[in-house]
């Protein structure tokens, strides 16, 4: 992490000014590079998204896992110029070398929009295929990279190795972690996704059907993306409780794993109890909004807009409030960040068709206010981990 | 003392999380107890009057070639200025359309009418006159637009040349710039509004026939278009006919409302026709399969789907032991107390029937394969 220390540059102010050019950048280069009445039109939906998440993921490695080595010594506008068009590279690196012309043309098509057109798909076939592929491996990879240094507290290294090691071992072990929980939870989505099953050689089919009543890996993002974001509550504005209860490693973490994966299907549950009371009761082999796997998805939407404002509470408005005790604020806080995500998303179904251009209705087919929240969340990390959190905050001599 | 407390208030939270979803479906909206009496009809005769859409799926100058090079999905339709110029070019570039006639009969009477227009105009004119229309339609007692998209509306000014007073049922998902086109067209007749989520039948709609109801679904779908409208028949002595011309709602969904809205004749889900919208791009995806699931539970007694359903979809479909056949642009469909298919030369296909309580098929014919992809 930084060494340098960082205080509010305009004091109470300073958090609506970060929350204002954040947001400003993050608007600014969408209308450039997605807004589908721009010049490139990346939001297809898919492409942007897969962009975006893979723009993500690296945030993780280099500031978590990596925690900021090698470039902690410099100051933030020195560290933000380094670290982004690194964490650029290797974004761009990962999605279309790696996945595009390694691993998805030796092992596994679906990841590679050319490999997948080499095979007879359409360019547009091919893309909307690949690009959901890399959504959802980096959605795995966004748990599977956060979850042993934010629950594990990166045991048993920890104190033994310094970096760069602890790095590796950390990033090591949760790539493979990764691997597994890919193979369980989308794979089998895989193998049902194109005209031909290959739920022998490549997939079981999707153990989850037979309850939650849909084949779509859909499901797992109805509760994984709470597991996600939870996980990130953990880090940021929870600052580990409730799993701080726990005392020692790995029994803290185990406890914080399979209580997290707990509360997000509890609350996937209950995100689709209100959908049934507001929508109707969702009809098994419907579509859209009257379907199941829409609801699934829609659930997990719901948990992608809590994110940014936990962020920007954490990391810009100094984790407030602090004067309670810890639970009633830990309370307090939660109930901020729902309120905020709550306003977030009607703040992007109220104005998305005229900021960003994305489709007018919530129940559109191509409808994924994901795509704009995780490149939102790309724009806030840079400025906080990476740059951080100037100029909304300045260095200060120690 | 704080961790006791907290502990409590955690248990509570979560018991009465779990609480709230088990008993969560005493608050969900319940469809109405009074079904909605839309009469019945003896028979509706379907034409296909054209099924393709486009002359070519995929590669150059091709639907998902072109929706790819201007954007993809997400981008309005009426920004692709090649497909506004392929309504009037002889021979087309890409555009032919899908439409479908339907002819009712009911009380000692016959109503004609178009569910959806086409897209190319020349080429929908010469289709419409192989199917058996006067060249000056005469015999139409109203168009129904199903939705805005391309292949369905875009071939309105081939109606209206011959017929500018013919009465348009549209839903009211369609956007001023399609309302406004009709006028600039010379539309004089009634224009006609279905509401979303309200049927609407010859009560609300005069020149509607006995035994039909209009249903329109909201939700944007691909190429910036809102919603879709189905047509439900309730054929009498046999149950529901559902006609749609892409099913972007779902024909699960529209089937449901049906069924759970109308009174229906036996209460039987009898057949239906149209696009099913399910693998378009002959791709597939997992819900797909909740999907066909779902529609063999409704044991039709005959699927006549086409279009935007996917020679994938029927094939999956056949090999689930479904009654599913792909009906080509010229064939013929009737639903009434049999269900009976002819082929362009109005050769009879198949014919199904009820026999000593249970349903035969029996083929006149080798059962028509679908023509591959936007082929002839």
């Amino acid at each position: 992490m930084s060494q340098v220390k960082m205080v509010p540059r305009w004091g109470k102010a300073t958090g609506v000014i970060a929350v204002i050019y954040t947001t400003v950048v993050a608007l600014v280069i969408w209308a450039i590079l997605a807004d589908p009445r721009g010049p490139f039109k990346f939001y297809t939906p898919l492409y942007w998204f897969a962009i975006a998440n893979w723009l993500i993921l690296p945030v993780l490695w280099m500031h978590l896992i990596f925690e900021d080595h090698p470039f902690t010594r410099f100051g933030p506008k020195k560290k933000g110029a380094l670290m982004i068009p690194v964490s650029l590279f290797i974004s761009l690196f990962s999605f279309y070398v790696f996945m595009w012309y390694i691993y998805g043309f030796m092992a596994i098509p679906y990841f590679s929009w050319p490999k997948l057109q080499s095979m007879g798909l359409s360019p547009l076939v091919a893309r909307s295929y690949s690009c959901f592929g890399n959504i959802t491996a980096v959605f795995i990879g966004l748990f599977a990279f956060a979850f042993w240094p934010i629950l594990f507290e990166n045991w048993p290294w920890k104190g033994k190795l310094q970096q760069p090691s602890l790095g590796f071992a950390v990033f090591s072990f949760s790539a493979l972690m990764g691997v597994f929980l890919f193979q369980i939870l989308f794979q089998p989505h895989y193998g049902e996704a194109f005209p031909t099953s290959q739920a022998y050689a490549i997939a079981s089919p999707p153990w989850w059907q037979s309850f939650s009543l849909t084949y779509h890996g859909f499901f797992t993002v109805g509760w994984f993306l709470w597991a996600i974001v939870y996980l990130f509550l953990t880090a940021t504005i929870w600052e580990g409780k409730p799993w701080t209860a726990v005392k020692k490693q790995p029994w803290r973490g185990i406890f914080g794993f399979l209580g997290i994966i707990g509360i997000s299907w509890l609350t996937m549950y209950l995100c689709l109890a209100i959908m049934d009371i507001l929508l109707g009761p969702g009809i098994p082999g419907g579509r859209r909004a009257a379907g199941l796997p829409w609801r699934y998805l829609h659930s997990g939407e719901i948990a992608a807009f809590i994110l940014p404002a936990a962020v920007y509470l954490y990391y810009y408005f100094n984790n407030w409030p602090r004067k309670f005790s810890p639970e009633v604020n830990w309370l307090i806080r939660t109930f901020l960040v729902f309120l905020f995500g709550w306003i977030t998303g009607l703040v992007y179904y109220a104005v998305g068709a005229a900021a960003l251009g994305v489709p007018t209705t919530w129940d559109s087919e191509v409808q994924f206010p994901i795509a704009w929240i995780v490149w939102w969340l790309v724009v806030i990390l840079y400025n906080a981990w990476y740059m951080d959190r100037w100029p909304a905050f300045k260095p200060v001599k120690p | 003392m704080r961790k006791i407390i907290s502990l409590i208030v955690a248990i509570v939270v979560v018991a009465a999380s779990v609480g709230f979803i088990a008993v969560h479906d005493a608050f969900t909206p319940k469809p109405p107890v009074e079904k909605l009496d839309i009469g019945t009809c003896d028979y509706v005769k379907i034409y296909v009057l054209e099924e393709r859409g486009w002359k070519r799926l995929k590669g150059p100058d091709s639907l998902i070639g072109d929706i790819f090079a201007y954007g993809g999905m997400a981008v309005s339709q009426y920004k692709f200025d090649i497909w506004w110029e392929d309504i009037w070019k002889d021979p087309s570039r890409l555009a032919l359309g899908t439409a479908f006639a339907c002819e009712v009969g009911a009380e000692g009477k016959v109503w004609k009418f178009f569910f959806g227009v086409g897209w190319n105009a020349p080429h929908m004119k010469r289709m419409y006159k192989l199917c058996g229309f006067s060249d000056d339609l005469h015999e139409l007692d109203f168009v129904a637009i199903c939705h805005e998209h391309i292949d369905h509306f875009w071939a309105i000014p081939a109606v209206l040349e011959v017929r500018p007073d013919i009465p348009i049922i549209i839903h009211e998902g369609f956007s001023d710039r399609a309302k406004a086109w009709l006028k600039e067209l010379g539309h004089t007749g009634p224009l006609y509004i279905v509401p979303f989520m309200k049927p609407v039948t010859r009560k609300d709609i005069p020149i509607l026939p006995p035994g039909f109801a209009l249903v329109a679904f909201p939700g944007w779908i691909i190429l910036d278009v809102y919603g879709e409208q189905g047509g439900v028949f309730n054929i009498k002595d046999r149950g529901l006919v559902t006609v749609t011309g892409c099913c972007h709602m779902g024909i699960v969904p529209l089937m449901h409302y049906a069924a759970t809205h109308f009174k229906v004749e036996r209460d039987n889900y009898y057949g239906l026709y149209g696009g099913l919208h399910i693998a378009l791009a002959e791709d597939w995806s997992p819900e797909r399969n909740d999907w066909l699931i779902y529609v063999k539970k409704l044991d039709l007694e005959g699927i006549f789907a086409n279009h935007c359903t996917g020679r994938v979809t029927w094939r999956k479909m056949v090999a689930m032991d479904m009654p599913a056949y792909w009906a080509r642009t010229g064939h013929k469909i009737l639903f009434g107390e049999t269900i009976k298919w002819w082929d362009r030369e109005d050769n009879l296909i198949l014919e199904i029937y009820q026999s000593e309580g249970k349903w035969v098929y029996k083929a006149h014919m080798p059962i028509p394969e679908p023509p591959p992809p936007g082929g002839w």
